[in-house]
């Protein structure tokens, strides 16, 4: 019979395995976004035409992704930033409920303006 | 059992300046953010950012977020890193390949902030 | 009385060809039943060759610490019918190399306890006519962290630990935070010298998985965000 290898995965767990699961992304864009800004040394017609390449509605939508990335990312970080300074280490659960319901009311909310802002003609 | 040997390779600063910085980039970004798509708003074209890219407060406050995000992003990938890989020769690739990304993005996203100019 | 089955991690190291197999038995089991009662029933009526560490059965000793259904505790303050469900798993304490079925060596235990020096440390002879006195007020910062029984439940359950063997570890942490705590205490940097380290406090992710298993419900990381703290704060003079 099998061995089993599971651990239960308890919230701060799932909150750990996300908030490094959201950091390697972040690096990844951090890296992509400092070659796409570095066009503006070429000019005009250089950084707009990198800009162009990212106005798809694919990239859009990547765009409201990334955002709701971001934001798990803040939002779980303050928490440990503030388990780490001994704020609310006894009611971690709640502080992590409460981070969790920020962090999706500020991505909704966002992400509704941009979705909305895509179908303008402004963005193509 | 002997005791272990006291050492003191520390910790306590990078630690300190993980935690620093992330409150930093979470201030920062949200400014970024607000003067991008609410100050600026609209399609984000060279015609509509590059005036207040070349002015040297905004050139500041962007090499500033590219330093501290850059090292706050970079330590985090050393401490998952560093949890999972215990090969000494691959440690030091690792780190030597953090360093010369750190280095080589640092110093690159800097000097497209330091030369950019705007003829206007 | 239900029927239950428990499915049990087995190892033999004179049949190391057999290597971890996991062994199922069936057991009428009373109400009021724990896991230990059940290991026990198993053992001495149906076979005797099944191996555990067992002393008190009453949550003091720290010895029957093991996983149960996914998750670290004293398989004595494990009621079987708490559990939930039929069917109930149960391994060794992960993260430690295992000696025979159940039972794990404590050694890294001990090691990372050794580490914080876990004893009062002292410079001035106590008074000759009595112990070293301490006000009501000093006590009470020692609640949930002298309580410890040492099981290795938290440690065990550490990812932390899991990815570094040499990790002092959550135990050790709540034992050193223990003395620096401790008013009586005469040099709480000797308790903290160690933890100043890659395998001490900076290695904790604030994962909650210690807190979680404690069967004597103590909150390690509390005990962690001080050390840190106070580390931070030695550091900056």
């Amino acid at each position: 019979m099998r061995v089993i290898k599971h651990y239960r995965i308890h919230t701060g767990t799932f909150a750990w395995i996300l908030h490094r699961l959201s950091g390697l992304g972040l690096i990844f864009y951090l890296l992509v976004h400092i070659w796409v800004i570095s066009h503006l040394s070429g000019g005009e017609g250089s950084f707009d035409g990198i800009m162009n390449f990212f106005a798809n509605p694919f990239a859009r939508l990547l765009e409201v992704g990334l955002v709701g990335v971001i934001l798990y990312h803040l939002f779980n970080g303050l928490r440990i930033t503030l388990v780490d300074m001994g704020v609310m280490v006894e009611k971690q659960k709640t502080l992590y409920a409460a981070a969790v319901v920020v962090w999706l009311a500020s991505w909704i909310a966002v992400g509704a303006v941009m979705i909305s802002r895509m179908g303008s003609p402004l963005h193509g | 059992m002997k005791f272990r040997e006291t050492t003191t390779s520390g910790g306590a600063l990078p630690w300190l300046l993980q935690r620093i910085s992330g409150v930093y980039l979470a201030v920062i970004l949200l400014i970024h953010v607000i003067n991008l798509h609410v100050l600026i708003g609209g399609e984000l074209t060279y015609a509509a950012i590059a005036e207040r890219v070349a002015t040297p407060l905004w050139k500041t406050i962007n090499i500033s977020f590219l330093i501290v995000a850059l090292f706050h992003g970079l330590y985090g990938l050393w401490i998952v890193l560093d949890d999972y890989i215990h090969k000494g020769w691959m440690r030091i690739l690792i780190y030597g390949g953090i360093a010369a990304i750190a280095l080589m993005f640092g110093i690159y996203g800097t000097l497209t902030m330091i030369t950019f100019q705007y003829g206007g | 009385m239900a029927k239950f089955k428990f499915r049990i991690n087995r190892f033999d190291p004179d049949r190391k060809d057999r290597g971890h197999y996991m062994q199922e038995y069936e057991l009428e089991v009373p109400k009021g039943y724990t896991v230990l009662d059940c290991l026990n029933d198993i053992k001495w009526k149906i076979d005797g060759t099944l191996t555990y560490r067992r002393s008190c059965r009453s949550g003091i000793c720290g010895s029957c610490a093991m996983t149960i259904n996914g998750v670290n505790n004293l398989a004595c303050e494990s009621q079987v019918y708490a559990l939930g469900g039929d069917t109930i798993n149960v391994e060794p304490l992960r993260g430690y190399p295992v000696i025979k079925d159940l039972v794990i060596s404590l050694d890294p235990l001990v090691k990372g306890l050794l580490a914080v020096k876990p004893f009062m440390i002292t410079r001035t002879p106590p008074p000759s006519d009595q112990e070293r006195l301490q006000s009501p007020e000093d006590r009470d910062k020692l609640e949930g962290l002298y309580e410890c029984i040492l099981c290795g439940s938290c440690t065990s359950s550490c990812p932390s630990f899991w990815a570094d063997k040499e990790y002092i570890g959550p135990h050790a942490f709540l034992k050193a935070y223990r003395f620096v705590a401790d008013s009586r205490d005469e040099s709480p940097r000797e308790h903290l010298a160690a933890l100043d380290d890659k395998h001490g406090v900076w290695r904790c992710h604030t994962i909650f998985n210690c807190v979680e298993a404690c069967p004597k419900s103590l909150n390690p990381t509390k005990a962690i965000s001080e050390l840190k703290k106070e580390i931070v704060r030695q550091k900056l003079g």
